[in-house]
């Protein structure tokens, strides 16, 4: 009985990882632009592995923050915000998950919703080193 | 025979190459024609002060004095702020009196203490300068006038973003020897115990706001920044937050030029009083001392450097 108990947390928690770590879909690189009048504008995101994010307006770091995936929840939080507050998106993949629209579900700070909801990003190719 | 021939080529080749050199150097776009004309002291009265003579190009489109001299070697009463990285600002002066870079462009130029110049006479110069009423039509299909002479300068500006600084090497890349472990260091005090992110924030750390650090006291610091164009009592003393990207290379700091190095300023924000003990109007971000060790302030200095961009870094090291 014991053996099956830990059997099963075992097979739980290697799927726990083996989420986060590899099957998180949100991994990597994300982009969205529009055009001003005055010039293109060009939203970069950046999730990483280790639950940080970056976020990059024609490749100048203006934000990090961190966030979770789970299921096609997204929690997020950033200091410009309240780093202590995790909003709520739902995740819609399209494609080979090849781009990503996010929809709040849950999130106070007016500034974030008008950067994300709703808005479609396409994935990137990974990094070059 | 021989000879002759490579000898004509040669010369033949000397001329053609002269020819294209002369023509690039005809300006053909908005951005160029702007980049001329930021740095020809044909916009000031007496033909010897341009744009650059105040935003120089080593440090990122600043100067390096507290108040740089206009015309005659007259002075206003602020520091010239870098030029650079300016298309995503929301506002434009300490006092944020522009909205948009062809709005500020035509100010300096007619401003007495700048570059003394009206705007009507600026504009009659240029006609009558073969190069520029070419360069113009070239451009714009029309001849010099004020509405195209902003839209240049602007567009020049606009080519003036810098990304690829350290720091963001390091948020993009992942690259962990991007920066130094004092740079990381300070990158997580700039977003906590010091405080400072909560306003500089955004693409340049900054974000729209105007916001009152301390340097009015109505005694001896008396520019009331943005009071002047809101007319409002709680406006007084507040200023553009500054932008920070190339911060290393554009001392002094802040709209008067009062501190000379950055770390004048980190031990300004650590404990304001110290240094201006009266002042009127100061933000509650700043209204106790942050009480920072000596290595934090160094952390936070590295970290702000690290926002120079590696063209300076280059430039700097050869
Ligand atoms: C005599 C020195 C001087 C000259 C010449 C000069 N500037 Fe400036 N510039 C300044 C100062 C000082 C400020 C800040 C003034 C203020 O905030 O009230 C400034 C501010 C600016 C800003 C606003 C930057 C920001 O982010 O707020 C821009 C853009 C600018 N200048 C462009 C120009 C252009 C274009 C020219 C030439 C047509 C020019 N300047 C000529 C000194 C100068
Ligand atoms: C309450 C908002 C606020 C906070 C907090 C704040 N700043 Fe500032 N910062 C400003 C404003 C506003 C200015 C321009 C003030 C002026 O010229 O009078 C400024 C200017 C600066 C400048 C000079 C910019 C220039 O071009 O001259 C630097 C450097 C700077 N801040 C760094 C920091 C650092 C480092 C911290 C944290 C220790 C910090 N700031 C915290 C609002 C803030």
């Amino acid at each position: 009985m014991k053996k099956v108990f830990f059997a099963t947390m075992l097979a739980i928690s290697i799927i726990n990882f083996s989420f986060t770590e590899d099957t998180n879909p949100l991994i990597g690189r994300w982009e969205w632009s529009t055009k001003h009048v005055e010039g293109p504008l060009t939203i970069l995101a950046v999730f990483k592995t280790n639950g940080i994010y970056d976020g990059f307006a024609n490749k100048k770091n203006f934000v990090t923050g961190t966030y979770q995936v789970k299921h096609d929840t997204l929690f997020i939080a950033d200091p410009i915000c309240n780093a202590k507050y995790n909003a709520t998106y739902k995740l819609k993949f399209f494609g080979k998950q090849d781009s990503v629209q996010f929809n709040v579900i849950q999130d106070t700070c007016a500034q974030r919703r008008k950067g994300i909801d709703g808005f479609v990003y396409k994935r990137l190719p990974a990094a070059k080193k | 025979m021989k000879k002759l021939y490579y000898f004509t080529f040669f010369a033949a080749f000397v001329i053609i190459m002269s020819m294209a050199a002369f023509n690039s150097s005809e300006p053909a776009t908005k951005e160029s024609l702007g980049e001329m004309l930021f740095s020809d002291p044909i916009l000031s009265g007496n033909r010897k002060i341009s744009c650059s003579s105040c935003h120089k190009a080593e440090f990122a489109f600043a100067d390096t004095i507290a108040i740089s001299p206009g015309v005659s070697g007259r002075t206003g009463t602020r520091n010239a702020p870098s030029v650079m990285n300016s298309a995503l600002q929301a506002s434009f002066f300490w006092d944020g009196r522009a909205s948009t870079l062809e709005e500020q462009a035509l100010l300096p130029v007619a401003n007495p203490v700048e570059m003394n110049l009206p705007i009507a006479l600026a504009i009659k110069r240029l006609n009558r300068d073969k190069k520029y009423r070419k360069a113009f039509y070239r451009v714009f299909n029309q001849y010099p006038n004020a509405t195209n002479l902003a839209l240049a300068l602007a567009a020049f500006e606009r080519t003036l973003e810098t990304n690829n600084s350290p720091f963001d090497d390091w948020r993009l890349t992942d690259n962990e020897n991007a920066v130094s472990t004092s740079v990381k260091r300070g990158f997580l005090l700039f977003n906590g115990k010091a405080r400072c992110f909560q306003c500089h924030f955004g693409p340049d750390f900054n974000n729209s706001e105007f916001r009152n650090i301390g340097l009015f006291d109505g005694k001896l610091l008396t520019d009331s920044g943005r009071a002047v164009l809101t007319k409002k009592k709680t406006d007084l003393g507040k200023f553009k937050i500054g932008p920070l990207r190339n911060i290393a290379l554009t001392a002094p700091y802040m709209h008067n030029g009062r501190f000379k190095t950055l770390r004048e300023v980190i031990d300004y924000y650590n404990d304001p009083d110290k240094v201006v003990p009266h002042s009127i109007g100061r933000d509650p971000l700043l209204s106790t001392p942050i009480n920072l060790s000596e290595q934090e302030k160094e952390d936070i200095e590295e970290f702000l450097k690290s926002l120079t961009d590696k063209r300076f870094i280059k430039d700097l090291s050869s």
